[in-house]
């Protein structure tokens, strides 16, 4: 009985967080259009439907603030009006306050649910591994215990046992459990049988087919648990093989693929769909333009691709910073549309892809842009270039100014520029997940801005490369292509060293200068391993001194104080055991770009 | 007494192996069927104490002779005898009534265990 009501909650609360989702959507409709009659019944209705099925589970103030509502509605119905403002905002926050005590119910059930009478015991079984028909023999067992005692629960479904989907477990719900136990310990298959108590059910509720509750700090470990198997198994690796002995390499190999069938199932248990974090934007955007007194719309595609939890906490903020500044300094007042024969109503659009590995996010607003003259202007009078520059310098250079700490504020530049505040917070929140940030952006048209990640951040794939005699880890994100090249292909154009590739003329740095290492010119190699690395849409050649290829590693923050050296985002330790950093490949391309514009 | 036993196959080769197997055990065949409405007669002829049923079989398959057998004795002892591969089958037959199964190729011993498990129910 008590399963039943549990499950009605769950029903209840998945089915009402629909409706709101579904109402967040009308209403914000509805505001646009307060004469739609077919909008205002449907909201109605839901409302209406909300009603009853928080009465029916005795969720009084749920219903109450759904009737409150509903009554509203049918009097603006009836009366022929039209839906005021005020009346829309007090909709709003009647869903908020439903929002919010659907969220609570779940606590308070599971509370009840530990005061409330006991359930049966739950019995897992275990079937031996080579058992040859798994379903049959669970078959056979539960029959057996139908016959002594009434179950009330299994796990797989009794549906989904008949029609194969079982492996060598499965468990099942009955009271007088120790008898039962004793009996189905005597039958035919049986690897183990075990009563489970009801406080450690409450870690792993058999109910439910389609998954469990895992502690997200469990599921930390656990991630954290095998990325030190990945390490120690990388240096076990190293270990055997310089021993040379080659009856170990069939082993390791099925321990490889077991190590990476595990990675991946863990990385996959971890993610979460964009959505969480999209859903958000059209309320948000309703409110905060709604505070403006500017008109706009917001389109999301791409919500349904998923991505590791800890990678959308780390970018939710800049998320809706970026969503912000769209709306506040890019999207422009009616008038001044008008006046530009644009459209009156803004449009804002969220795009997310997957692109290789990684994930591509971009915030596109079709609202002024960025005004590059106050831009450049703003980094003259702040010292960054100088006079002679001014002519010289490119569009995305001057874009790149807005991520520099500090370059701007509301005050000075945003009313102009249209936007750059916080920037550099939402450039240093993808670094520190590994990712980077760019910006794209017209006059009278709108601005992009694009946010490139990798899919989880505790493994990435590197590329790992010698240079000065040291190690150091390249984030495959961004590494284009390696080859080797004669040392006569490079060539000068302005004092820059630079290489001619496919009929495109790419900066050339040298990884050792780069890190400040004194190199050997003796040791100097005609043949150079080259590789092409692409940050931000833009290409440059880095030169190193080997290649070791690329693999999985796990990314382990740099303790303080090296976390604020800039040119690593992490260090990460390789198969004989030693540290290696791994670079951080959009620092350093901004960095050398500077310094030798500068020079 | 000897407990009797129906033997249900279409093969005549697979019946003689059963057959022997049970006889060493100690049993008594008392009857064999080579398909399903057979077998459903010959349960009613001599009441066997457990039957061994093949599943595929022709004119009717060992699952409706399962369930026509269960519906006219609710206590009748089956024990299925099938091939690896057909679990969805087997699992139709332990709905149907079925007590246990066996699975082909089989050891002597696993046929007599699982003769015996049912027998002991």
């Amino acid at each position: 009985m008590h399963d039943d009501i549990k499950r009605y909650v769950n029903l209840f609360k998945e089915e009402a967080g629909e409706y709101l989702e579904r109402l967040s959507t009308l209403v914000i409709e509805l505001e646009k259009d307060p004469g739609d009659k077919d909008i205002l019944t449907e909201v109605f209705r839901i409302f209406h439907t909300i009603k009853g099925m928080s009465a029916t589970l005795n969720y009084r103030e749920i219903e109450r603030i759904s009737h409150e509502i509903e009554e509203t509605l049918e009097k603006v119905k009836e009366s022929g009006e039209v839906l005021s403002k005020e009346l829309i905002d007090r909709v709003f926050k009647g869903m908020d306050a439903i929002e919010e005590l659907i969220s609570n119910i779940g606590k308070d059930v599971e509370k009840d649910r530990v005061k409330s009478a006991p359930k049966s015991p739950v019995i897992k079984i275990i079937l031996e591994e080579d058992i040859g028909m798994p379903a049959a023999r669970a078959m056979v067992i539960i029959k057996a215990i139908e016959r002594e005692q009434v179950i009330e629960e299994i796990n797989p479904s009794y549906e989904d046992i008949k029609s194969g989907k079982i492996e060598d477990i499965f468990w099942i719900r009955c009271s007088n459990s120790e008898i039962i136990k004793k009996k189905i310990e005597t039958m035919e298959g049986i690897k183990e049988v075990k009563i489970i108590k009801e406080e450690e059910e409450g870690r792993a509720s058999i109910s439910g087919t389609g998954g469990i509750r895992v502690n997200v700090a469990l599921l930390d470990l656990l991630q954290n648990i095998v990325g030190e198997l990945v390490i120690s198994f990388s240096q076990l690796t190293t270990l055997l093989k310089e021993d040379g002995d080659r009856k170990h390499k069939k082993v390791l190999e099925l321990h490889n693929r077991s190590i990476g069938d595990l990675q991946e199932i863990v990385a996959r248990v971890r993610l979460v769909p964009l959505s969480l974090i999209f859903n958000k934007f059209p309320r948000y955007v309703r409110d905060l333009s709604g505070k403006l007194g500017k008109e706009m719309s917001i389109d999301i595609h791409g919500a349904d691709i998923k991505v590791d939890r800890s990678l959308l906490e780390g970018i939710s903020d800049p998320l809706i910073h970026l969503i912000r500044n769209a709306i506040d300094h890019g999207i422009e007042f009616q008038e001044e549309r008008k006046m530009l024969d644009k459209s009156i109503l803004g449009k804002i659009t969220v795009t997310a892809k997957r692109v290789k590995g990684d994930i591509l996010i971009e915030i596109n607003d079709d609202g002024r842009g960025i005004d590059e003259k106050a831009v450049l202007h703003r980094a003259y009078m702040k010292g960054l270039l100088e006079e002679g520059e001014i002519d010289s310098i490119t569009k995305k250079e001057i874009l790149r100014f807005l991520f520099i700490p500090g370059f701007t504020t509301s005050e000075e530049v945003s009313r102009v520029s249209g936007r750059g505040i916080g920037l550099d917070v939402v450039k240093e929140a993808l670094r520190s997940v590994g990712g980077s940030v760019d910006i794209l952006t017209e006059k009278n048209k709108g601005t992009t801005v694009s946010m490139k990640m990798p899919l989880s951040m505790a493994i990435i794939k590197v590329y790992l490369v010698g240079a000065g005699g040291r190690l150091f880890a390249l984030p495959m994100t961004f590494v284009d292509e390696t080859f080797t090249f004669s040392e006569s292909s490079l060539s000068f154009l302005m004092l820059r060293e630079v290489m001619i590739l496919r009929n495109s003329v790419l900066p050339v740095y040298h990884l050792s200068d780069v890190m400040g290492i004194i190199h050997n010119d003796e040791k100097r190699n005609t043949n150079l391993s080259c590789m092409v690395i692409e940050v931000e849409n833009d290409r440059f050649v880095l030169i190193v001194d080997k290649f070791y290829g690329s693999r999985d590693v796990v990314v382990k923050p740099l303790p303080a104080p090296l976390n604020t050296i800039e040119e690593y985002t992490g260090i990460t330790i390789v198969g004989d055991g030693e540290p290696c950093l791994i670079l951080d490949l959009p620092g350093i391309r901004y960095r050398r770009k500077y310094e030798n514009t500068g020079s | 007494m000897a407990v009797k036993v129906l033997i249900v196959d279409d093969a005549i080769f697979m019946r003689k192996m059963l057959g022997d197997i049970l006889i060493k055990g100690g049993y008594e065949v008392t009857a064999e069927a080579g398909n399903g409405s057979e077998a459903v007669e010959k349960y009613m002829e001599y009441n066997p104490d457990l039957v061994t049923m093949d599943i595929i079989m022709p004119d009717m398959s060992g699952i409706d002779a399962v369930k026509e057998i269960v519906k006219k004795d609710p206590e009748a002892r089956i024990v299925m005898v099938s091939a690896m591969g057909h679990q969805s089958l087997v699992v139709e037959a332990i709905q149907a009534g079925a007590k246990d199964y066996v699975v082909k190729p089989f050891q002597p011993s696993r046929v007599l265990e699982a003769v015996q498990r049912v027998l002991n129910l």
